[in-house]
């Protein structure tokens, strides 16, 4: 690298930032604290659902497994009638 | 931003932290800004897009990884929807650069602010404006964003030998721009020299 492009570099690096308008920063905040605060809920709200299916998933479960039993107990109670 | 703040800060946007995104909103977005608007050329157009980098952040903020490197990431973001956004619209402004549409009010008017924008940074703005995109990115990251040039080179999807040469093409370029030009361009090349 020359001591021109060092030079050039170092100029480049002297640019000013340029100052965005305060009102369209208010509003980008905003509508991205929206978005936040709007997937946070949706995040809490799935959640929950799926707690709750898990819990009906079980139950279901359960019973069929109660059901099936039942149902072995009396094929074998009749098996052995005859 | 030193890296375990970075850390820190990429951990609590992962959890969805609102106040996390205000820190690297404040730390980024006079530079995004900067970038897209000397990128683009519009003040306007540069806004949209920077809107679109911060709700891609808020969008994808769950899924960075735990050692995202922020500015890197947000620069990519930006300079993305930038190529689309040229892609898209099939456009690249002329290249004719109205320093008026950088200030939202027109031209700084305070002493301070007319020092802090001498003649030779509106010929750099101008030599900066003439040049390809290609080119007048791999300066404005690496030159006025400072990231590292393998950053850079990820940023622009490159490899970091292929950015070295885009880079010095690019000043190449813009040292004859400044030097080919009216008298004006010759003072900023002997400011350049000087400085």
């Amino acid at each position: 690298m020359t001591q021109d492009d060092d030079r050039l570099l170092q100029a480049l690096a002297r640019l000013p930032l340029i100052e965005p308008d305060t009102e369209w920063v208010t509003r980008v905040r905003t509508n991205c604290h929206t978005a936040i605060s709007r997937r946070a809920s949706r995040r809490a709200r799935t959640g929950r659902g799926l707690s709750g299916t898990g819990l009906f998933d079980l139950a279901a479960a359960t019973v069929l497994c109660i059901y099936l039993a039942a149902v072995l107990a009396e094929a074998a109670r009749l098996a052995g009638s005859f | 931003m030193e890296r375990e703040c970075e850390i820190a800060l990429v951990s609590r946007l992962r959890a969805g932290d609102v106040t996390a995104f205000d820190d690297v909103f404040d730390a980024f977005n006079h530079r995004l800004l900067s970038f897209l608007i000397r990128m683009a050329k519009n003040r306007s157009v540069a806004e949209d897009l920077l809107e679109e980098t911060w709700l891609r952040l808020v969008s994808g903020g769950e899924n960075l990884h735990a050692d995202t490197r922020l500015g890197p990431w947000l620069f990519t973001v930006a300079r993305n929807l930038y190529v689309s956004h040229c892609r898209n619209r099939a456009r690249e402004q002329s290249y004719t650069v109205d320093l008026t549409l950088l200030w939202p009010g027109g031209l700084p008017q305070s002493p301070f602010d007319v020092a802090s924008l001498n003649e030779f940074e509106q010929r750099l703005e101008a030599a900066l404006a003439l040049l390809p995109p290609m080119y007048r990115e791999v300066l404005l990251l690496v030159g006025v964003e400072g990231l590292r040039p393998v950053d850079a080179a990820r940023v622009c999807g490159i490899s970091p030998e292929s950015l070295r040469k885009r880079l010095s093409r690019a000043r190449q370029l813009i040292s004859r721009l400044m030097a080919d030009q009216d008298p004006f361009m010759e003072a900023v090349r002997k400011e350049v020299g000087n400085s």
